[in-house]
């Protein structure tokens, strides 16, 4: 569960994000869109504990990230990049990652063998393409095999048959209960994918509500999402 | 092309650092020096009164020699948030993938930058003893205080070579600074073997430099040769393996 | 201690560190039989190499990859971060603060000052988060300011007093502890 609450943030003289409030639900995939530059991945940020907010909340199962004792046990995020020094072995990697957490070392070998790199677990970071890297980064997020998964973009950079292999898998992690709260300014890749939707636009938002819901009286989740955007200008 | 090279060195906040640094240390340290190099001068312990001015710009030095090191290790930073593993030169080298035409304006944009600031730095030293020593000041020496501007010039290239061939910033901006401003690891090699003196950055010095305990005598027209020599053969060793290596 | 055992595994798998360590080990005995006595300088040079161990260990953070994410999302709460940062480099740095101070010839004193040296060199790095930005003002104190002002209040003389060093360290620690936890991550 993943209650966002009333946040605004202001950087330099643009207001960021505003007023921008959302939940979503376990056991359903939740799709947070909007153009870029919208305020996804600043509300994502303050919500894993790297930005501050200026005002309002927002809570992993109830609780402040930060204030989470082990947070990877209860949520897995998935950021651009895989968090990873260049110089590290994707094993180290996680290795560090798992012992910051309390989770066993094996866990390690378990999550690389789930995204498939268990052959390139022994390769520096930095020679990893930018598919890998994402791979890697999704690993680092299910160490914990947490509740929560909380994934900015993740189809970016991913080929076809890896954009097909995450769309499963976001569909079976919510199918075991999980919360599952995933960005993207890639409407069409994900209409068949997500259950609720959640639009923002120029940091407030739009609208919000199931798949059937927002898509109601438009053709498809496209149409309906040029339309919520378009009053206010949005570009792309 | 160098105009690219040039705004891309001055947009690094680094590289202003070592722009305000190389140009405010050494007209600063005259005027904290004042009143010993005053006493000095009167009961004539200085040295060679010659080198009054010239001597000074020495800490300045670093200056050039963060510019030159920056205007490299800039590239090998990795662009980071989107594009782990890229680095700056992957977008450099799209936009210019002959290497060679590529350093040729870095190394031009870094010349010119450092000349810039070598002629701000000189004229501002050279005036402040002027004015506060102005009864010792020895006669302007033109060809002496142009071969100190291309000391300057020459130490930005050397750092840039260095920066080059380790692909790194930290290490050879360190081991540059500590040699300029500490003891000279070259100058205690002198104390090893005479051929020491031959090292890139004490022959430079004595292009321009006449005082000081140099035991082995080299003209200035030979240790500016050396110098130069000696950053030719670094300069071709980096070009060498920026050519041969991956990105 | 789990944060400290992670932060312990991050710094002994950054092959940047390692480089380090065998490089100042290197220069210091080769300075050491090249100077042909006991006395400070070859420390002079010796605690440059840790200098640039405090930069790349917290430097390190900021560079490839943003790894300063995967960190505060796997230790969201900054003060017991820094904290244990900071015990992870002392533990780190520790043998070879012995073995260049025994190799100078030096004691306790000066174990103690190059750890301070490495320390300092990490808090800065933790409030500038840029590797070559950090390590400018850093060298420009210890070996310009230092030498030239000798004055008892710079660190930078390793035949100085041992505190001095210290006091810098904590001080920049407590600047880094202030301004840390308030920022957004890079």
């Amino acid at each position: 569960m993943i209650t966002i609450d009333r946040l605004s943030k202001t950087k330099g003289k643009s207001r960021i994000l505003d007023d921008v409030s959302f939940e979503a639900r376990p056991g359903r995939v939740t799709g947070f869109l909007g153009p870029n530059g919208a305020g996804k991945t600043s509300t994502l940020r303050v919500l894993l504990g790297l930005d501050r907010p200026d005002a309002g909340t927002a809570l992993v199962c109830g609780t402040r990230y930060r204030d989470l004792p082990r947070p990877l046990t209860r949520i897995g995020a998935l950021l651009d990049g895989s968090g990873a020094h260049r110089a590290r072995s994707a094993r180290a990697h996680l290795r560090w990652v798992a012992a910051s957490n309390g989770i066993p070392a094996t866990r390690a070998d378990e999550v690389l063998e789930t995204v498939g790199l268990t052959a390139d677990a022994r390769k520096r970071a930095g020679r990893y393409s930018l598919g890998m890297s994402r791979r890697l980064g999704l690993a680092a997020a299910l160490l914990g095999n947490p509740e929560v998964l909380v994934l900015d973009e993740p189809i970016n950079g991913l080929d076809p048959s890896g954009i097909r292999w995450m769309r499963s898998f976001l569909r079976d992690s919510a199918a075991e209960g999980r919360t599952v709260l995933l960005s993207s300014h890639l409407m069409g890749e994900l209409a068949e994918t997500v259950d609720d939707v959640v639009v923002i636009d120029k940091g407030r938002i739009v609208t919000s509500g199931s798949l059937a819901e927002v898509t109601d009286g438009h053709r498809t989740l496209e149409d309906a999402f040029f339309a919520l955007t378009a009053e206010s200008g949005a570009s792309w | 092309m160098v105009t690219a090279e040039l705004r891309k060195l001055l947009a690094l906040p680094t590289a202003w650092a070592g722009l305000a640094i190389g140009t405010l240390l050494a007209p600063l340290i005259v005027l904290i020096n004042a009143r010993y190099t005053h006493a000095a001068l009167v009961d004539g312990t200085y040295g060679d009164v010659a080198d009054l001015g010239l001597m000074d710009l020495g800490i300045g030095l670093i200056g050039p020699m963060v510019l030159g090191v920056v205007s490299i290790s800039s590239e090998y930073t990795p662009t980071g948030e989107h594009s782990p593993g890229i680095t700056q030169l992957h977008a450099t080298l799209t936009a210019m993938p002959s290497r060679l035409r590529l350093l040729t304006a870095k190394l031009l944009a870094l010349v010119l930058v450092v000349l810039a600031q070598a002629v701000v730095v000189a004229t501002a030293v050279l005036t402040l003893n002027e004015i506060l020593h102005g009864d010792f000041t020895p006669p302007l020496e033109p060809a002496r205080i142009a071969s100190a501007l291309l000391y300057w010039v020459l130490l930005a290239v050397f750092s840039f070579a260095i920066a080059l061939i380790t692909r790194n910033g930290i290490v050879p901006l360190t081991v540059l600074i500590i040699n300029s401003t500490f003891v000279s690891v070259s100058y205690l090699l002198t104390k090893v073997t005479d051929l020491a003196y031959y090292l890139p950055d004490i022959v430079g010095a004595r292009m321009f430099i006449r005082g000081g305990a140099f035991a082995q005598p080299i003209s200035p027209v030979a240790a500016g040769l050396t110098m130069t020599a000696w950053i030719a053969l670094l300069l071709a060793i980096g070009a060498y393996l920026f050519h041969r290596r991956d990105a | 201690m789990r944060s400290v055992r992670a932060e312990l595994l991050k710094l002994a798998t950054l092959p940047s560190l390692r480089r380090t360590a065998l490089l100042t080990m290197t220069a210091t005995g080769l300075l050491r039989w090249a100077v042909g006595s006991d006395g400070p300088l070859p420390l002079t040079y010796t605690q440059a190499g840790f200098l640039i161990a405090g930069v790349l260990a917290v430097g390190s953070e900021f560079e490839a990859g943003a790894q300063i994410r995967a960190t505060l999302l796997a230790l969201p709460r900054r003060l017991p971060l820094l904290a244990a940062k900071a015990v992870a480099l002392g533990l780190m740095t520790l043998p070879a603060a012995v073995s260049a101070a025994l190799l100078c010839g030096a004691g306790m004193r000066v174990t103690g000052y190059l750890m301070a040296t490495t320390l300092l060199a990490g808090a800065v790095t933790a409030v500038v988060r840029h590797p070559v930005t950090s390590l400018l003002p850093l060298l420009l104190v210890y070996y310009v300011a230092t030498p030239l002002l000798r004055k008892d209040w710079l660190p930078g003389d390793p035949a100085g007093a041992g505190t001095t060093a210290a006091v810098w360290a904590l001080a920049a620690a407590v600047v880094a502890a202030v301004v840390f936890p308030r920022r957004d991550a890079a």
